[in-house]
């Protein structure tokens, strides 16, 4: 059983700090960055059309899932520009992407940076700089514009972010303080990530109706380079109820394309069965739970034609998993960030090929329901770990879980990460584990992994060989 | 972590040689590093990763601090050809001259003659320079040959 102390029952909410206050110190410590009023953004978003909402829109899934391609430049005009453009090509939700520079919270440099690329007349960041445009400037980026929109960024510490976003009317945030940390960040703390998550996720549960919840999002690709299923889903259910315990009420765990289609359908399953699971385990929610399906995170082909290929074949698995929402690829996905023309192309290249595939139901099979168990048990033995720990608090236990190593990310630069859990491709391009770490994989699931690792087609190329080529497997 | 690959048994001595690797300047690509360690790790090696945001002078302590016979600094997104240089000085400075130093990666930003980098780069005092290698075969049986030489010598 969980810790009572660490759920309290249905409907619990953490009640040991006090939003209010730190809001007022935050706000009033940027005043000379950006200006945003306490009341503002709940007043904004109580005003804001219902088909801004992404929860409103979830709602109401039209047999296939909602398409979302990626975007954010610089300059204010262009980024408007970019918006109509995408709104135009019917993306159902659109992105708000932004740059590097003000994830790491350098607000003074994105607005030089800005200011020189204007100048100069080209861009030196590679997103939006939120915080340097400010409220009344990114409100203005879409009136007339009648979809939700999502903010994407990867920011340890994203408080001053959503203040901004949420006051401008954006009412999906993705990110989480393990999936924004890990794979974005070496040495931001992570303790001090996830505690100011815990803020973005008070923040959005407080600001929006009752009736309309604030969105949000998880980041399931992680580094998008050999993660396992278990570690993806162990980070995803960990940042679900993190959130939930915070007051969130509609939230989406996501995954990004592994690179076979078994296991993505296997992933799906236990992601789902997961999620509700942990969540009525822990005593939280109610939440209406959405599931968020990445096309392919890795390195991309550079010839057009392929791209297309792996565009449609990541589109066609996100309509068998039943996803929610599709977050798509470009054909220029090698070569930079993409044209708003690109991006458009591919909306309705996506579209056209989930129409093909109306309402399917969830495909099953016997490989398939063999793959989740074992990823079930797994995700079972991980989390068990993590949530029945005696720690004061869930925030806690998650933390003391990274620190350990039973969460531990392949490929995460940051330095909290204990990078010892290492996985390989199988012959059918699987993800299989073949050292744990301190991961706790249990011994017959470990014996399961690695069977399946070596068994389809032996293979002696040193492991270092087998990861150089898998990295580039779909290039 | 596998035992080492055939041909690739521990160098004489009690202990695997230590190499220093990681990534220098502002630079978060990470991926190529852990398999360089994986494969340090499976040619006989003993590796100590400083992973990504060093400078050279992290290089120079780590060596200090581990023994290591060699380091190995690689630039992805080419902040190397300013962050490296005068490394050579550096090490001689330590006192620690006779460390084998190697760079490898997308050494300098945009495109530039191979021959012209490795001329760059060992005259900021590496001995050999892996600009755009495909593979880390090349780097692994180079370091084995010299270390083995330096065995010798």
């Amino acid at each position: 059983m969980a810790d009572p102390q660490l759920a309290a029952g249905a409907g619990h909410v953490d009640d040991r700090w006090d939003l209010a206050a730190e809001r007022s110190r935050l706000l009033y410590e940027a005043r000379d960055v950006v200006a945003v009023e306490l009341a503002e953004s709940a007043a904004f978003l109580a005003g804001l059309a219902p088909d801004r909402f992404a929860s409103v829109a979830y709602r109401a899934r039209p047999g296939r899932p909602f398409v979302q391609p990626r975007g954010g430049v610089p300059d204010l005009a262009q980024q408007r520009l970019l918006t109509q453009a995408l709104d135009a090509a019917g993306a159902d939700f659109l992105p708000l992407t932004v740059d590097s520079v003000t994830r790491h919270n350098d607000y003074a440099e994105a607005a030089r940076l800005l200011e020189v690329g204007r100048r100069e007349g080209r861009d030196l960041l590679n997103g939006y700089p939120l915080v340097c445009h400010g409220v009344e400037a990114t409100r203005g980026l879409y009136e007339g514009i009648a979809r939700p929109v999502s903010l994407r960024h990867g920011t340890p510490d994203a408080r001053l972010l959503v203040e901004v976003a949420l006051a401008s009317g954006i009412a999906e945030i993705e990110g989480g303080g393990l999936s924004y940390t890990l794979p974005y960040s070496k040495n931001f703390p992570l303790d001090r990530a996830l505690s100011h998550w815990q803020y973005v996720d008070r923040l959005c549960a407080q600001v929006g109706p009752t009736d309309r919840p604030v969105h949000r999002e998880s980041f399931g690709p992680l580094t998008a380079t050999l993660v396992p299923p278990v570690i993806t889903i162990a980070v995803q259910v960990c940042e679900l109820v993190l959130a939930a315990e915070q007051g969130v009420r509609s939230f989406a765990v996501s995954f990004g394309q592994s690179g076979n289609l078994e296991q993505d359908l296997a992933t799906a399953d236990v992601l789902r069965d997961q999620s509700h699971r942990w969540l009525a385990h822990l005593g939280l929610g109610p939440v209406e739970l959405r599931l968020v399906y990445h096309q392919w995170m890795g390195a991309f082909p550079v010839e057009p034609e392929l791209a297309w290929q792996l565009i449609a074949v990541a589109s066609t698995i996100s309509a068998l998993v039943a996803a929610d929402k599709v977050v798509i690829k470009t054909p220029s996905e090698a070569l930079g960030i993409p044209s708003p023309e690109s991006n458009a192309r591919s909306v309705r290249a996506v579209q056209y090929v989930l129409d093909m595939l109306a309402a399917p139901s969830v495909l099953r099979s016997d490989a398939v329901s063999a793959e989740a168990d074992l990823i079930g048990q797994e995700v079972d033995s991980v989390l068990g770990r993590v949530f029945d720990h005696p720690s004061a608090s869930l925030v806690a236990a998650v933390h003391r879980a990274v620190l350990d190593g039973t969460l531990d990310v392949p490929f995460a630069p940051h330095e909290a990460n204990a990078g010892r859990l290492v996985c390989g491709r199988s012959a059918d391009r699987r993800i299989r584990i073949v050292t744990p770490g301190a991961v706790p994989i249990g011994a017959a699931q470990l014996r399961r992994e690695r069977e399946l690792f070596e068994g389809t087609a032996p293979d002696d190329r040193p492991l270092w060989e087998r990861l150089l080529h898998d990295v580039r497997m779909l290039a | 972590m596998p035992d080492c690959l055939p041909g690739f048994e521990p160098l004489a001595g009690p202990v695997r040689p230590g190499v220093v690797l990681g990534v220098i300047g502002h630079d978060i690509h990470v991926v190529a590093n852990r398999i360089l360690e994986i494969g340090l790790s499976e040619t006989g090696m003993r590796p100590y990763n400083l992973g990504t945001s060093n400078t050279i002078d992290d290089f120079v302590d780590a060596a200090a601090e581990t023994g290591a016979r060699a380091v190995l600094v690689s630039s992805l997104n080419g902040e190397g050809e300013v962050a490296c240089a005068g490394a050579g000085d550096r090490f001689d400075a330590a006192g620690l001259g006779h460390v084998l130093r190697y760079a490898g990666g997308n050494l300098v930003v945009g495109s530039r003659p191979t021959a012209e980098v490795e001329r760059v780069f060992l005259g900021y005092g590496f001995h050999r320079v892996f600009h755009q290698s495909v593979s880390f075969a090349p780097v692994f049986a180079a370091l084995r040959a010299d270390l083995l030489q330096a065995a010798d010598g």
